[in-house]
């Protein structure tokens, strides 16, 4: 299990303030998730309409732990900054690249990512901190440069991700995937990965 | 990944076996060692959803005719 | 894995982040559509599913409002699940009453006819389970036994992801 030091932005003040990213989803991250992440999504579902709840406030993270937890091909990550959980993500490293490039070589998955709901503008805006998505793609590229993947990647993309990963991220859109509910497929090419760790 | 502490085996295969490896590395991008590694997450995984009763199946991108492919 | 980039890095990366709401995964209505694809015939099954929620209900002496408030529901979407097994209920909503009544989504799922049958037996008990329960303004014994017989054998089912 390793730590890394990465920053986020906090809204209110525009300023860069130091976080934490873990290379795994401890039983603590799990237990600030409980208690402090689930209760304000279900309150934000009452009474809703099932298409107007957040697209994940489904997912059972404590219960998908026990899943994943004895495999080797998955690897998860949890952000905290202020003591407070900011992000989390599941990725496997056994699925294949469908850009013709690449195709059939190994990528990172991103099988779930979601942050916090005080930082999705849903909830409350400006949200209290931006650069989780950020750290958690990163994460994702460099667990793949790490395997040997040079940095490929992909992901379907939930809500109004899809720019960010487009065009801020660089990732190539591959159209709706109809075993994903039609979600938009993204995937990051090694030449894109590599100027997304070094430069931008 | 957190794993730093790696023991090292002898692996020895048939010629077609490594002959398959090799080719798997290339097509993977891959070193011999990766592929072997690749292969055993992927088992590991493919084995646990069996485990809990789930079938691999495989969907013909035209035709989407589906077949399971059963695993030993 | 260590990450490791300039502070530079962050502040550029996240000015282009901004207030943007970032996600990825699978959505809630995949295991609906993938039950659709495999062709499952849920009737009797989403019967005893429907007849399952009434009498959970019913044995903590709710009402469907108090229901819905605890599971985050419309007290119309608990009464369609009870009352009528044409309809499909929202996979988000059998994931609340799974968590609400602390039993394996999964199970509630097949029972509801969202995702393809995979659990042996399943289909017979929940068969047997409506074929016992009658709707009654209070669970009688032999109710309550079937219900408390059906969900044991519901606890019982390994969980699945």
């Amino acid at each position: 299990m390793q730590e890394s030091r990465v920053y986020l932005k906090e809204m209110a003040t525009g300023q860069l303030v130091e976080a934490s990213l873990l290379d795994e989803i401890t039983d603590r991250h799990l237990a600030m998730w409980i208690d402090t992440w689930q209760p304000v999504m279900e309150e934000r579902c009452r009474g809703r309409k099932p298409g107007d709840r957040p697209e994940d406030h489904h997912w059972d993270w404590k219960l998908k732990a026990d899943g994943w937890r004895p495999l080797l091909g998955y690897h998860s990550f949890a952000i905290t900054c202020n003591g407070e959980l900011q992000g989390l993500m599941l990725a496997c490293d056994f699925k294949s690249a469908r850009i013709p490039a690449q195709f059939g070589k190994p990528i990172v998955h991103v099988e779930f990512l979601a942050t916090a709901p005080w930082n999705r503008p849903e909830f409350q805006t400006p949200k209290r901190y931006s650069g989780a998505g950020t750290v958690m793609v990163a994460a994702a590229v460099e667990l793949s440069w790490q395997l040997g993947y040079r940095g490929r990647i992909g992901l379907h993309s939930l809500g109004d991700a899809e720019e960010f990963y487009r065009d801020k991220c660089g990732m190539t859109e591959l159209g709706n995937d109809a075993a994903y509910q039609g979600l938009m497929y993204y995937e990051m090419t090694e030449k894109k990965a590599e100027y997304f760790r070094q430069t931008h | 990944m957190e794993d730093n502490e790696k023991r090292t085996m002898t692996l020895n295969l048939t010629p077609r076996e490594m002959a398959v490896l090799e080719e798997l590395a290339a097509k993977k991008d891959l070193s011999k060692t990766g592929v072997m590694r690749l292969a055993l997450r992927l088992l590991q995984a493919v084995d646990a959803k069996i485990r809990m009763g789930q079938k691999m199946m495989f969907e013909d991108e035209k035709t989407k005719e589906k077949s399971e492919m059963v695993l030993i | 894995m260590k990450l490791e980039r300039s502070k530079d890095w962050y502040e550029r990366r996240i000015a282009l982040e901004g207030n943007a709401e970032i996600g990825a995964g699978m959505p809630p209505h995949c295991r609906a559509n993938a039950a659709e694809a495999a062709n499952v015939k849920p009737l009797e099954t989403r019967i005893a599913f429907g007849t399952f929620v009434e009498l959970w209900r019913r044995n903590h002496g709710w009402d469907a409002v108090r229901l819905a408030k605890e599971a985050g529901l419309n007290t119309e979407e608990i009464l369609e699940i009870e009352r009528n097994p044409q309809s499909e209920p929202e996979p988000s909503a059998v994931y609340n009453l799974a968590r609400l009544f602390k039993l394996p989504s999964q199970v509630l799922l097949e029972l509801a006819g969202l995702i393809e049958p995979r659990t042996p037996y399943l289909r017979d008990a929940a068969v047997r389970f409506a074929a016992r329960s009658e709707s009654m303004a209070s669970l009688n014994q032999n109710e309550r036994e079937a219900f408390e017989a059906f969900v044991s054998a519901i606890s019982e089912i390994p969980q699945r992801r």
